[in-house]
């Protein structure tokens, strides 16, 4: 079974997101601040890692940079969910190092898809 | 007696160091040698940087001015002023923008409010010199008499008294003209052509016409039975171009390039407009002199190759100098052939003229030894002869004063000739004036005697810094002189310098030299006034003796007493004779016009100075009348001053021109008395040139004039106002801001202009004139009309030379737009508030099984509402309230919306159908909730610019589908069709923006249709350029009332479908804000009510300005 680590501070989103992962299949993991995201991802190598982009503490985008920068690198694919972007947000997520991003609402029906495309791409 | 030479030798001394002297330049030999090189201007730096900025310039040119500027039957301007102008532009390097009025008054009128820059063609008058600055004249128009061609007794203007003269009354010169022949019978016509035509059919003898206009009308009317018969007045009148008095740089330019227009330019010219051959330079030779003239057709010429500036080889080798000029000038007129001797020095040429191997020599001075072997024609040339010394050599007066130094004099020159004429001085000879004036300034001689012309060019030439003009010799005049034994060739020469005209001969002169004499007392005056003292002396001196004689005789004992008287008379007569000789000396040196004239206007005695005013000398001046110097406009007023003189004694002081040798009018202020002298009256004048007084007034007005420019052109609202707050000066911007149109508000009271200021206005007013400054950055002013502006101003005294308040400047801006824009966007924010609680309520009362959501809202809006009042102040918290709404409103809902879909999946497990039904609900209700919020973010992200545009290539077929994809389902839903008809093109604009627009267009369409179809059709227009993506559908369509309301906010239309159809009223108004500032294209709408609509958006292809509406952050 195929780990996602879900690095998000809200409860409701993190649970939003685990039904639908989890009714597709997926294991699910939470680390509820960027340190300690970047501690799992080293920890477990999961298999693609969701990052909201506002947490406290260190963002995700810094904790993305520090994934990167880690032993595992680009070995695990990142995707961003923001709830705002504003002029320069996207640019700066990406090149932080995320493999994509998508913007919320989450749709339930549809994240998983959407993971899955960004992930082949 | 010592004393006065003493002050005769200092006056003198100070004439000859006043004698300024220039030789001619280098450019203008070459400009004028007889091979013509290709000219060139010589621009100054800062002239050719003018012309940068100025490379087309505006010229007006006079439509009836025949034939130097005149509309032929296309409607062109041709003419001999448009060929020169044409030939000037070309040389200057500019382009001509022609001025499309060519009616005299009209262009005059437009070139003096400088909408035009030059006028072609503008005689110079002083009153005319407010506006304009002239060049130099270009165009002399001599006045002629015409004739029948059969009429044999009208040679010359004298045969014209007895004769019946056309005229047309009204010309300047036809009052002055009858003075001159009072025998003239006036025959008097209308027009000009009138005069021809008058003449033509022999109903006058002769008719005075401009010699270019009456060739024109001749030519014109066929009239081919006149003749020019003679010249009446040669050259007098002329036309130069009139420039715009800002502009003076552009005279000097256009000075330049007439400069470089060569006499046979010029000719070419003249010959294509004037007729071929002027009667002034037609010389009537006898039959005898013609057949001479066959005889010999070649003349051998020797020339002085270094009689600078007179005659000499320039660096090509070429001929030229004022007398080259004249030989070309006689070889014209007489159709001769003067062939110059080649290579000869001039001793070679001097000795071959003995031997009558030369036939001429164009330039030379008389001596009595050349009198042996050569006949003089009239002198042509005035030179004077000096003597140069090194600059430390004693002073000297006269050649006396050096008969024992070594003097170096040119061999063979009319200088030798004269030395040995007129002194004992043994020269030492040298062949050229070169070489004298380097022995002199190596000491090998102590002084040199030689031509000034000559000798101030090669001192200039060779660099020479140790020689100076010692003093004058005699005024020498040159020759042409020819052989002995040919005499009737001096006959032929004479009659043909006689056709050389004045203007003619200041033109070569100006040419050639420039040596001025700065006026101070005339050698020859002071030799009369040495004669003068030195006889009164004689005299005082004999009486004194036989008086003392005398007392001796009778009475011895007084002889103490008498001595004394003696001593008295003594002093007396010298006191008289001081008292002589200082009048004389104050008349010579005043500096004010000083002239003494019958009553018929011959002048008996004039000053230097009255001379001066005329630009002649005294003796030239004397030869006048004052009536010669007197313009012709001014016969009247003259009249009416001798009038005043008769009956009072005295006249003026009045103000008049004069005119001067070189035609310009001098204007000057006299005065002056009657005195009578032996039965005879005289008028006694005392004249001033205020031509500098006039200057300095016009300098003044000059700089009123840019100070009155430069407030008026001022981009910002000024206004200067006296102490009595009457208007001084307003710039446009005033008169705009102010609406005070074109009125003359010049003189006028402010108060009186604006009759409604407030008392507060007038006490700010008063407070600065006592000195106060006062400002305002926001001001309400309310109008007369009921409209309120804002301004923003700033008074401040202005003071006079003496300190003291001469009144108020106003600087003020209109700054309403600004003050609305800003009121405004206020509004606009209020608005946006009002907006968010309004639907906010909407939604909580319609939707109870949100209230929990709701409820976070309400919070979330009331951080909203606080964002908002912060935003009000820095715009920078806008940014944060945009994110922060976004997040905080978005968050909840996503669990609200997320969370229904989860458990109406049964993902959470098993729910029955009602409560499946009531969670889609809440999902529904919250997707609206999530729209609403998105438009409104959207809405107020473009309104403060944050709106990013991402711009990417794609293809629009592709996005058109996702588009309707997305729409799939409600299509299917009301089983509408949705069919598109789009090509694959590549476009590059915001794609996300551009689907949004689609998204927002096809649902509308899908809603508000229930049968029938919607039909999505894009394609390239403008040549590409531009993308077409029309979206029609077959609904319920709108109605013509609502057409208007369409794109605005917050407006639902009224429809039998709007209770059922959910909708935020946004939807238009976002796409066409989308389409308009992220896009930067437009939308349309067409619609039947009942038929259905079609919304057209146009884009362009490639998005190319992304910062267009979006404002930087």
């Amino acid at each position: 079974m195929k780990t996602v680590l879900v690095v998000e501070d809200n409860d409701d989103n993190f649970l939003l997101i685990t039904y639908s992962l989890k009714h597709a299949g997926y294991a699910v993991i939470r680390a509820e601040s960027g340190e300690s995201g970047v501690e799992l991802a080293l920890q477990e190598r999961p298999y693609c890692i969701l990052m909201d982009i506002n947490l406290p503490g260190i963002d995700g985008i810094e904790t993305t940079k520090r994934i990167r920068a880690s032993e595992i690198n680009g070995t695990i694919p990142i995707i961003a969910i923001t709830s705002f972007a504003l002029r320069g947000d996207r640019e700066k997520i990406l090149a932080a190092g995320c493999n994509g991003y998508f913007e919320k609402p989450i749709d339930p029906n549809t994240i998983v898809e959407q993971i899955q495309t960004l992930i082949a791409d | 007696m010592t004393a006065s030479c003493r002050i005769i030798l200092d006056s003198l001394l100070t004439v000859l160091l006043l004698i300024v002297i220039t030789g001619p330049s280098a450019s203008a030999a070459a400009n004028n040698s007889i091979i013509t090189n290709k000219p060139e201007l010589h621009l100054t730096d800062q002239e050719k940087a003018w012309l940068e900025g100025h490379k087309t310039i505006r010229v007006a040119f006079d439509g009836y001015f025949p034939p130097y500027s005149m509309a032929n039957d296309q409607g062109e301007v041709e003419g001999m002023a448009v060929d020169v102008i044409q030939l000037l532009a070309e040389r200057i390097g500019i382009t001509i923008d022609p001025f499309p009025t060519t009616v005299w008054k009209e262009l005059y009128e437009a070139a003096q409010r400088r909408e035009v820059d030059i006028v072609a063609t503008m005689g110079r008058q002083s009153a005319r010199e407010e506006w304009f600055t002239f060049t130099r004249p270009y165009i002399f128009k001599s006045l002629v008499v015409m004739t029948q061609v059969g009429t044999q007794d009208i040679f010359n203007p004298e045969d014209l008294a007895g004769k019946k003269v056309a005229l047309v009354e009204k010309y300047q010169y036809v009052q002055p003209l009858l003075q001159q022949i009072p025998a003239i019978q006036p025959y008097y016509v209308d027009t000009m052509l009138d005069g021809l035509n008058a003449v033509a059919m022999g109903k006058a003898d002769a008719v005075i016409t401009f010699i270019g206009a009456g060739h024109y009308l001749q030519t014109k009317y066929q009239l081919a039975n006149l003749k020019f018969a003679t010249v009446f007045d040669r050259g007098r009148y002329t036309e130069s171009i009139g420039v715009r008095k800002d502009w003076p740089e552009l005279a000097t330019i256009l000075d330049k390039a007439l400069d470089s227009i060569t006499p046979q330019e010029m000719s070419n010219l003249q010959e294509k407009w004037l007729p071929r051959e002027e009667p002034t330079q037609r010389v009537s030779l006898t039959p005898v002199e013609r057949d001479w003239l066959n005889a010999h057709p070649v003349i051998r010429v020797g020339i002085d190759p270094e009689f600078t500036p007179f005659e000499f080889r320039d660096k090509n080798g070429n001929y030229v100098g004022i007398a080259a000029d004249y030989l070309q000038m006689l070889q014209a007129r007489l159709g001769i052939t003067f062939e110059v001797a080649p290579k000869l020095t001039w001793p070679q040429v001097m000795a071959k003229a003995k031997i009558q191997e030369i036939d001429l020599l164009p330039c030379v001075g008389r001596t009595n030894e050349r009198e042996q072997y050569l006949n003089y024609s009239d002198s042509y040339i005035n030179s004077r002869r000096v003597i140069i010394t090194r600059a430390e050599a004693p002073f000297v007066t006269e050649l006396d004063d050096i008969k024992t130094w070594k003097v170096a004099v040119q061999a063979a020159s009319s200088n030798e000739g004269y030395l040995k004429d007129h002194t004992s001085i043994q020269p030492i000879l040298v062949n050229s004036v070169q070489e004298g004036l380097v022995a002199l300034s190596g000491g090998t001689v102590d002084a040199f005697v030689g031509n000034i012309g000559a000798s101030a060019y090669w001192i200039r030439e060779l660099n020479i810094t140790n020689l100076k003009v010692a003093a004058p010799v005699s005024e020498g005049k040159l020759h042409v002189a020819v052989r002995k034994d040919w005499p009737i060739l001096i006959g032929i020469i004479n009659k043909g310098l006689a056709t050389v005209t004045e203007e003619e001969k200041n033109q070569i002169s100006q040419r050639w030299i420039a040596v001025e004499y700065k006026q101070g007392i005339e050698r020859k005056t002071v030799l009369k006034y040495l004669v003068i003292v030195f006889a009164l002396g004689l005299v005082t001196a004999l009486g004194l003796t036989l008086w003392n004689r005398a007392l001796r005789k009778q009475v011895e004992q007084k002889t103490a007493a008498l001595r004394d008287e003696l001593n008295q008379r003594q002093k007396a007569t010298k006191a008289l004779e001081e008292k002589e000789r200082y009048n004389r000396l104050l008349f010579e040196l005043s500096p004010i016009g000083l002239a003494l004239c019958r009553m018929d206007g011959t002048l008996v005695d004039i000053n230097p100075a009255y001379s001066r005013i005329i630009g002649r000398s005294v003796e030239e001046t004397l030869q006048l009348s004052y009536w010669d110097i007197t313009p012709p406009k001014y016969i009247e007023q003259e009249q009416f001053q001798l009038k005043t003189l008769e009956e009072t004694g005295r006249y003026g002081p009045y103000e008049k021109e004069y005119i001067h040798k070189d035609f310009h009018l001098v204007p000057v202020r006299l005065q002056g008395l009657l005195i009578e002298q032996a039965g005879e009256k005289f008028i006694w004048s005392c004249v001033e040139d205020i031509s500098e007084k006039n200057k300095v007034e016009n300098a003044l007005l000059r700089n009123q004039q840019i100070l009155r420019l430069f407030v008026e052109h001022s981009p910002a609202s000024i206004a200067m106002f006296d102490n009595k707050m009457k208007y001084i000066v307003a710039s446009h911007r005033y008169l705009i801001d102010y609406n005070l149109g074109k009125q003359n508000i010049i003189g006028r009271s402010h108060y009186e202009v604006f009759p409604e200021m407030p008392a507060r206005w007038r006490e700010i007013h008063a407070r600065c004139l006592s000195g106060a400054t006062e400002k305002c950055e926001e001001d309400p002013f309310p109008r007369a009309d009921g409209t309120m502006d804002w301004v923003r101003w700033e008074i401040r005294p202005w003071h006079e030379i003496h300190g003291e308040i001469g009144g108020i400047i106003l600087f003020s801006e209109v700054i309403t737009a600004r003050k609305q824009a800003e009121l405004e966007l206020e509004h606009h924010r209020e608005h946006l508030q009002e907006m968010v609680q309004e639907r906010t309520e909407e939604v909580q009362e319609g939707q109870k099984a949100l209230m929990n959501v709701v409820e976070d809202l309400q919070q979330s809006s009331d951080a909203l509402a606080l964002a908002n009042e912060q935003l009000k102040e820095i715009d920078r918290l806008k940014s944060i309230f945009i994110a922060s709404m976004s997040h905080e409103l978005r968050t909840p809902l996503n669990s609200v919306i997320g969370f229904s879909s989860v458990l109406s999946n049964e993902w959470a497990g098993p729910v029955n159908e009602e409560q499946k039904s009531l969670l889609m609900t809440i999902n529904r209700s919250g997707k609206h909730l999530l729209s609403l919020i998105n438009d409104v973010i959207d809405i107020s992200k473009i309104e403060s610019g944050k709106l990013d545009t991402h711009r990417e290539d794609f293809d629009l077929h592709e996005v058109i589908h996702e588009a309707m994809d997305s729409l799939a389902k409600d299509a299917a839903d009301k089983k509408l069709e949705i069919k598109a008809e789009t090509p694959h093109l590549l476009i590059h604009t915001d794609r996300r923006r551009l689907l949004q627009c689609l998204l927002n267009l096809l649902s509308n369409a899908v809603k508000f249709t229930t049968k029938g179809s919607v039909q999505i059709t894009a394609q390239e227009i403008l040549e590409g350029e531009t993308i077409e993506i029309s979206v029609e559908d077959t609904g319920i369509g709108i109605t013509k009332n609502d057409m208007p309301k369409l794109f605005k906010s917050f407006v639902r239309l009224d429809s039998p479908l709007r209770s059922t159809i959910p909708g935020t009223g946004l939807g238009l108004y976002l796409t066409r804000k989308l389409v308009r500032e992220t896009l930067d294209g437009d939308i349309s709408a067409e619609s039947t009510h009942g038929v259905g609509s079609r919304f057209t958006l146009r884009i362009p292809t490639i998005l190319n300005n992304p910062e267009k509406g979006v404002k930087s952050t």
